[in-house]
């Protein structure tokens, strides 16, 4: 399953561009409908990299901020998504260079949030409870070894796994080459295989 | 690259992530098709693939938040958005750096530049000074002629006079001349028992600031030191116009050869 449709750069068509030419203007529908159509993909990507819900909540807030502020420099080179994917990213990551500053977190704190949200919010489709139950704690498993992983590995998986993009789209997104994002890729599955292994 | 017919499992391993994603050509994908077909091990690595992405979804949505988690977030920013319109240089240049690795990079590299030109310029001023033996200190030496340290030779009567000439010159042209203010000390005449020498020879430099330094005294053909000392003392108050190579003061080697001279002074 991938959870967001496939985005091609092609798809940068005018009615973007128009939409965000009337948001640099201060157009307020304008802006209301930018955040409707992105705020859930902006939400649950801070909440895949920090794995906190507050603090996904903020960093969102501040990621539609950072998107007014500079909506005029949106040149169309990319699908305003993508766009807006690298705000993200840039966002987070200096918010856990931040974090890091202050010693409050080393790494994501996806434990606590397993911890937290430890029961699953939809039953798993499955044969039996014991299958289910394996899966779940795969599943736990594999989410604690991504929070292991580094920062810019992690965001790669998240981005090609459960947001679909491409590889050209991740690179824009992450400020790197295709070639980075293979590598970035082929690393992070390597290390997620072997946890995969010691079930 | 051109893709071989049959690929080898090492080649189709290094394949199975791009081709898990979509991002593999069509060639290669043909050709590894082909080959998993008869291999177990590379499907079970593919396999595997597709469960961890499997996994990784499953877990995403275990933890997904409902839509009710953001149902506020348009209403705030749309009402944080004028506030923010005005807001100080400080904070767009924090959003500037946030934005991208930019301002990052350009600044580590303006900090990268000016450490490595501090730790040149410190371990220039703590390194050894040149020994004057050394090759480099030689030639050092042989490139700055005519310094105190390098005085030219006034052999036999004439001296090079430079590149700039391109031959040679009579040594008169270069020679220094005592000042007539310090002629009198320079006569080395002192109150005293007169001291009859047969053959006296004095090597000196007279350096670029006109000064007598590195006195040798030969008396009768033997080194007298204690001469040396007693005309390097009479010599203090002597003053040269120095020797000049190509309009430029330079330090040079002077003898003098004295006969049958009498000296008056305190030896």
């Amino acid at each position: 399953m991938k959870t967001a449709r496939a985005i091609d750069w092609s798809e940068t068509t005018g009615t973007e561009s128009a939409l965000a030419e009337r948001c640099a203007a201060g157009d307020a529908p304008a802006c209301q409908e930018l955040v409707d159509e992105h705020q859930r993909m902006v939400y649950h990507l801070a909440f895949q990299l920090l794995g906190h819900h507050e603090d996904a909540l903020d960093l969102s807030q501040d990621v539609f901020l950072t998107v007014f502020r500079s909506i005029h420099r949106f040149r169309g080179d990319s699908a305003l998504q993508t766009w807006i994917y690298r705000i993200v990213v840039n966002h987070v990551r200096n918010r856990q260079r931040w974090w890091r500053r202050r010693r409050r977190s080393g790494e994501v704190s996806l434990d606590a949030v397993m911890a937290e949200h430890g029961e699953p919010v939809a039953p798993i489709a499955s044969t039996s409870p014991e299958r289910a139950l394996d899966q779940k704690e795969l599943s736990q498993r594999l989410w604690r070894a991504l929070g292991r992983l580094p920062f810019e590995q992690r965001s790669t998986v998240i981005l090609r796994e459960l947001h679909g993009m491409r590889y050209a789209e991740i690179a824009f997104s992450l400020g790197v080459t295709t070639a980075a994002v293979k590598s970035r890729l082929a690393r992070a599955r390597q290390t997620l295989r072997t946890e995969l292994k010691h079930r | 690259m051109p893709v071989p017919p049959t690929p080898r499992c090492r080649t189709v391993r290094s394949w199975v992530s791009a081709a898990h994603d979509d991002e593999l050509s069509v060639e290669r994908q043909v050709a590894m098709d082909s080959h998993l077909a008869s291999c177990a091990t590379c499907r079970r690595a593919q396999d595997e693939l597709a469960s961890l992405g499997v996994a990784l979804r499953r877990g995403a949505a275990e933890q997904r938040p409902d839509d009710a988690a953001f149902a506020g977030l348009a209403t705030v920013v749309l009402a944080r958005r004028p506030f923010e319109q005005g807001l100080s240089w400080r904070r767009r240049l924090r959003e500037a750096v946030e934005e991208g690795p930019g301002l990052w990079i350009m600044g580590g590299a303006l900090a990268a530049t000016l450490a490595v030109t501090i730790l040149v310029a410190t371990v220039l001023s703590l390194a050894t000074p040149l020994h004057p033996q050394s090759l480099a200190g030689l030639l050092q030496t042989s490139v700055a002629l005519g310094s105190n340290a390098n005085p030219i030779s006034l052999a036999t009567g004439i001296t090079w006079a430079g590149p700039a000439h391109g031959r040679f010159a009579y040594a008169s042209q270069l020679l220094p001349r005592v000042w007539a203010d310090t002629r009198a000390a320079a006569m080395l005449i002192q109150p005293g028992p007169l001291l009859l020498l047969d053959n006296l020879t004095l090597t000196a430099v007279v350096t670029r600031e006109g000064q007598l330094a590195s006195v040798k005294v030969l008396r009768e053909g033997t080194p007298d030191a204690d001469l040396a000392r007693a005309v390097s003392r009479l010599a203090s108050g002597v003053r040269f116009v120095p020797a000049r190579l190509a309009g430029a003061p330079v330090a040079v080697n002077v003898v003098w050869v004295l006969e049958r001279t009498t000296v008056h002074g305190e030896f």
